[in-house]
């Protein structure tokens, strides 16, 4: 299988602490990848190294078999890109203006959008549903319709490789799946490499080759989403309890409880509280 | 499928023109002797030596062509800031133009009164040099909007102090120095036209190359690099334009703020943001803003003449409010 994307020992912090503790992958083309794992855990930054947004302490990024640091910004533009987390600048640019974005790479500076390039933009305006809104302006849209046009921009690039960082999150369940589908339709017809970040596990293990979780910046577990889900890796890695069965042939979990216990409630004041009034006054005598 | 819209920005943009030769039209006509815009366009035009010639063509014709290029200067520097740095609140001030270019003048009109005729080019150097010390404090291995705007704004505050001082140990001179400090266009004539013009042209043809650039950086630096951008480069070459624009636009006509700021608000409530529209939009509509205040602020209190600064900001600032009211376009407002 033709190798994509490789990273070695990626090492990325903030002054002393780690938030990349060594990270390592080897991404084949057309696979599906997703990266989970807690907040906080260093997914986002992953991404981030991965599309040299962020330059690495230590390790490199190869796209293709080179060095990412080194290569021309707008070859990598042309291979690779990633869709950041929900944009929420509120911009007054039509949808079609900012599909257009997309082509940046692939003109020369004196360029402009035509021919074959508005083509191109006309087809993932299309891809993405948004071919009645295309001369709407982003900030009229509603979140999920924004989110799509961000992802035609991105479309629009035609990358080998995509990257997308919680590209569900802020969705009604609705326009979730229909994101995870369309990835899945772009991964199939296109042989479009993909590396999404995913909070929502169920989702990851259906629309994923290959999981790779992370906490506290290292790898906990990497394989098959039928590997990685048992009970173990819930309470490892999410601190949470856990039961998983199969599901039309995917692994699909549902929580049982925290693997946390809480400590012993304090009565304020010695006694239970007894009308709202009092209330206000405790919170107010605490806070 | 056609634009919707796309009618309606030519139409704004042929308006925006026809607003512009009615403007300049105007301006030649009103003044302590009005002159009927048939002879208007005798003294344009045909090369007598009549009263009207002499007033038109010599008095009012520069400062008008003067005052047009100090508001393309001004609203197309605004519109630059304000997608650079992403901030509605943007305008040439921020990165030091303005107080940069003010000390610079107050130190000639105070210290060197008798070097007048250097007032223009200090003014320019001034701001320039002000947007250079913000970006070098800002610099640490690039950028970011955020830390240009702190660096702004304490780099402003300085030279700001510096100006109040001089001002405050030669008070008995502060009264030749406050209609520069309102923004005026009173007396200019060919000399300042010909002083501003090459660099505004300049600006001018260098801010349409950088609509790309700018279009880019309004979706945010990250997206930008994502787009194959190169982010710290393209938004060094705005800032430098902008300030070249704005430097050479105040080195004329003195302290004249609010059109950066209102003019590129305006235009966006009418086309869009889109820099390829935006920002001729903009040039236009600065141009007419500034060509129109000044003619009514010259005639329109006569014999007085009222420093067109000053009616700016009493015009713009209530009209600024009532558009904030109801939302600017493409900015969280509410």
């Amino acid at each position: 299988m033709e190798n994509v994307l490789n990273a070695s020992s990626l090492r990325y912090g903030l002054q002393e602490r780690l938030i990349v503790d060594g990270f390592e992958l080897s991404l084949n083309k057309g696979e599906m990848l997703s990266i989970v794992g807690p907040n906080g855990s260093g997914k986002s930054t992953i991404l981030r190294l991965l599309s040299r947004l962020l330059a690495p302490k230590q390790g490199a990024v190869m796209l293709e078999g080179e060095d990412i640091a080194r290569m021309d910004t707008k070859r990598v533009a042309r291979k690779l890109t990633m869709l950041p987390q929900t944009q929420d600048h509120l911009l007054d640019l039509t949808v079609l203006d900012l599909v257009k974005q997309g082509r940046h790479p692939h003109l020369k500076w004196f360029e402009e959008c035509r021919g074959e390039h508005l083509s191109i933009v006309e087809w993932a305006v299309e891809m993405m549903d948004l071919g009645d809104m295309r001369f709407r302006s982003l900030y009229t849209l509603s979140g999920g319709e924004r989110q799509r046009a961000w992802i035609a921009m991105a479309l629009a690039q035609l990358p080998q490789t995509l990257l997308l960082d919680e590209p569900t999150t802020y969705l009604d369940i609705s326009h979730q799946i229909e994101i995870m589908e369309l990835i899945r339709h772009l991964n199939a017809e296109l042989h479009m490499t993909i590396v999404m970040v995913l909070h929502d596990l169920n989702q990851a293990s259906r629309y994923s080759d290959r999981m790779i979780a992370v906490k506290d910046g290292k790898i906990a577990r990497s394989g098959t989403p039928e590997q990685l889900f048992e009970p173990s890796f819930f309470r490892e890695v999410f601190q949470i309890e856990a039961s998983v069965r199969m599901e039309d042939g995917v692994p699909v979990y549902m929580p049982s409880g925290s693997s946390r216990t809480f400590p012993p409630m304090k009565k304020w004041g010695g006694q239970a509280i007894q009308s709202n009034k009092k209330a206000g006054n405790a919170h107010e005598a605490i806070g | 499928m056609k634009d919707p819209k796309a009618t309606r920005r030519y139409l704004v943009l042929i308006v925006f023109i026809g607003l512009l030769l009615a403007a300049l039209l105007y301006g030649m006509m009103m003044g302590s002797v009005p002159v009927p815009a048939k002879e208007v366009w005798h003294a344009l035009f045909d090369r007598t030596d009549s009263e009207a010639r002499q007033i038109v063509w010599n008095l009012r014709l520069p400062r008008l062509l003067t005052g047009l290029l100090v508001g393309i200067c001004l609203s197309m520097s605004g519109a630059f800031m304000q997608g650079v740095f992403r901030n509605p609140l943007a305008d040439p001030g921020i990165i030091g133009v303005t107080a940069g270019a003010g000390l610079a003048a107050v130190t000639i009109m105070i210290l060197f009164p008798e070097k007048m005729a250097y007032l223009p080019i200090a003014a320019f150097l001034g701001a320039v040099a002000a947007t250079i010390v913000i970006y070098a404090v800002a610099w640490k291995g690039g950028a970011p909007t955020g830390r240009l705007i702190l660096a702004g704004v304490a780099i402003n505050s300085l030279l700001g102090a510096a100006m109040t001082a001089l001002m405050i140990l030669n008070s008995e001179k502060v009264q030749s120095v406050l209609p520069w400090m309102s923004g005026s266009l009173n007396g200019r004539s060919w000399p300042h036209f010909e002083t501003i013009a090459p660099y505004a042209a300049i600006g001018i043809v260098a801010s349409f190359f950088l609509v790309k650039h700018a279009n880019m950086l309004m979706l945010g630096d990250e997206v930008a690099k994502l787009l194959g951008g190169r982010v710290e480069r393209s938004r060094m070459l705005v800032v430098l334009v902008s300030t070249f624009m704005a430097g050479a636009a105040i080195s004329v006509s003195g302290m004249i703020g609010f059109v950066g700021l209102v003019v590129p608000h305006i235009v966006r409530l009418l086309v869009g943001g889109n820099y390829k529209i935006l920002l001729p939009v903009s040039a236009l509509g600065g141009g007419i803003l500034v060509v129109a205040a000044d003619t009514a602020a010259r005639s329109w209190f006569d014999p007085m003449e009222f420093p067109v600064g000053i009616l700016l900001a009493l015009l713009g600032a209530p009209f600024f409010l009532y558009l904030l009211r109801g939302g600017l376009r493409g900015w969280k407002t509410s």
